[in-house]
């Protein structure tokens, strides 16, 4: 039952997108929007995620997630301009390796959605994960020890301990 | 060209430049830089910046339309695969080093 509704969700956000980038509406295009997005959705719909795994939308959740997309394209920018410097700068002072990390999240979702974080932030890659660390190679060894307490991870946790 | 016009001008051309500089510095780190890893950081990480840049610079040009809604959705997309895409090589060079393939290619 949950499934079948995650399902009309996708169908819905497909459609949506369709008709956002094909400009302008007619039958032909409403009707290729119907079956193409109809057609991946029955074959993808054991594949929508877990519905008891997804935040509920509160006015905290979402003023949450609004917080956390700031502190995301903080750290980005931030971190953008230090490999900028490292890669520009004479000697290139890097000391690359691999840190393992103790994974703070708990919900699966979650946990993707911090290991994306933590990729899309220059200097560091996540390389491997399970439940209970995260493998992370680093650009600067030492740059990789901030991940543990900084305002990215708060954000995370902040929205996770929320639910329950 | 009124005194707005001209700002606003000069901000699209900071965007697009600044975009343009994070491109450079990804490929000069994909030459400089020594093996797998490292150079995935110098490149795909840029990427996110540098086109994050251009296209916000491209958004504020063509200014509230459906045109900037779909700049916009093509950002998110690339924001999405980006990381994506970054960590399936990463691990499979990983899981490559963990084996010992690449040990002697190395030395």
């Amino acid at each position: 039952m949950k499934k079948k509704y995650g399902a009309i969700i996708l169908f819905i956000l497909l459609l949506l997108f369709w008709f956002v980038l094909s400009f302008k509406v007619n039958l032909t295009i409403v009707i290729i929007g119907f079956l193409v997005s109809g057609t991946v959705c029955l074959l993808n719909y054991d594949m929508v995620f877990n519905h008891s795994e997804a935040t509920k939308l509160t006015f905290k959740t979402i003023y949450r997630l609004i917080a956390l997309f700031f502190v995301l394209i903080f750290n980005i920018a931030k971190s953008n301009i230090e490999v900028a410097k490292i890669v520009l700068s004479k000697k290139m002072p890097i000391d690359p390796g691999f840190v393992t990390i103790k994974n703070p999240l708990k919900k699966e979702l979650n946990q993707a959605l911090f290991a994306n974080a933590i990729t899309l932030t220059p200097g560091t890659l996540t390389v491997d994960m399970n439940s209970e660390e995260i493998v992370v190679h680093g650009l600067v060894k030492d740059s990789v020890k901030n991940i543990d307490n900084s305002s990215l991870e708060k954000a995370f946790i902040a929205l996770e301990v929320d639910k329950s | 060209m009124s005194v707005g016009e001209i700002i606003l001008n000069i901000i699209i051309l900071i965007c697009l430049t600044s975009g343009l500089f994070f491109f450079f510095v990804g490929v000069v780190g994909l030459v400089r830089m020594p093996d797998v890893f490292t150079r995935m950081h110098a490149t795909t990480k840029c990427d996110t910046m540098g086109a994050g840049l251009i296209f916000l610079g491209l958004i504020i040009l063509q200014g509230m339309s459906f045109v900037s809604l779909n700049i916009l959705l093509i950002l998110i997309f690339v924001w999405l695969t980006n990381p994506t895409a970054a960590h399936a090589i990463a691990k499979s060079a990983y899981k490559r080093l963990e084996s010992g393939l690449e040990a002697k290619e190395d030395k």
